[in-house]
């Protein structure tokens, strides 16, 4: 399972490189949105036939929005040591860290601050996201479901979530929803904060 | 906005299939179905990517440094979340303990 995810997202580069023409991108937005929407359906179909769900997330409490601030927290910490072994200033590699997978919104941020900066966020995050779809099987599989969640960052709640809710179950994907809600919240609060430090 | 659209469309399959109201057919196809979308999904974002020459251009340049930046984050966040998931354990068989 985890391998036909893999060979779809890079099987889909090629195409889009090599066999689609580019006037296909003017449509290609709408096409994933509707993809998505009906994902998500599904989504909702797995959460409906799980009767524990909210007593579970009840019993959670509060204390469900640790995972998000685990995600943030290890994001931001991550991206300041990664850009430490590459020369990078700590302000540029926190913001593009707190990203958190939303390539759009945090290169479009920081393209104000620096244009190579906001370049290098969009493709930071672009990577994010990939690297997010074909780890996270392995992660749910091999280290744990809601640490499943993490690679995800804000796209916890669209683009990763039936990646999530496939590869765990309808408890986790419930989780993966609130932490995506919870860091593309922090995404127009942080980046702006930590690039002015 | 576009929040309240997902949660929205997330509340109507709940809804849907906590009452019953799904066709047995459909139901008993349903985890085929949702894979073959996943995949179709998956190449279609893959297409995205792969026919945008930005973002083809910027990987020439900075596609190492995205690399680092992005594995980085990932690892570490996959770490923080697993200190929470050991602090959930934790805390449920403490639970567990005192109501037994």
């Amino acid at each position: 399972m985890s391998l036909s995810i893999i060979l779809s997202v890079v099987i889909g580069i090629l195409a889009g490189l090599f066999v689609f023409p580019d006037a296909f991108s003017q449509h290609i937005g709408l096409v994933i949105d509707i993809g998505l929407c009906m994902l998500l359906f599904f989504v909702g179909m797995d959460i409906g036939r799980n009767k524990e769900i909210f007593k579970q997330i009840k019993s959670m409490g509060y204390k469900i929005l640790l995972i998000p601030f685990g995600v943030a927290l290890g994001s931001i910490t991550g991206s300041v040591l990664g850009g430490f072994a590459l020369g990078l200033p700590i302000n540029e590699s926190a913001a593009i860290g707190a990203g958190f997978g939303w390539y759009t919104l945090s290169a479009i941020e920081l393209s104000k601050y620096s244009v190579e900066t906001g370049a290098l966020a969009f493709i930071t995050n672009v990577c994010r996201e990939v690297f997010a779809l074909v780890s996270i099987p392995y992660i749910a599989k091999y280290i744990g479901k809601l640490e499943a969640i993490a690679p995800a960052g804000a796209t916890a709640m669209d683009t990763s979530l039936p990646v999530i809710s496939k590869s765990t179950d309808a408890n986790t994907a419930v989780v993966s929803f609130i932490t995506g809600v919870v860091l593309s919240t922090l995404v127009p609060i942080l980046v702006p904060i930590l690039i002015a430090i | 906005m576009r929040i309240l659209l997902y949660i929205l469309i997330i509340i109507a399959g709940a809804l849907i299939s906590s009452r019953g109201l799904l066709n047995k057919v459909v139901e008993k196809n349903l985890a085929k179905l949702q894979y073959a979308s996943l995949l179709l999904l998956l190449f279609i974002m893959g297409v995205n990517i792969g026919i945008n020459d930005q973002i083809i251009n910027t990987f020439g340049k900075l596609g190492l440094q995205a690399i680092v930046l992005s594995l980085t984050s990932i690892v570490l966040s996959v770490a923080a979340v697993k200190l929470v998931a050991v602090y959930f354990k934790h805390r449920e068989k403490a639970v567990q303990q005192n109501e037994s």
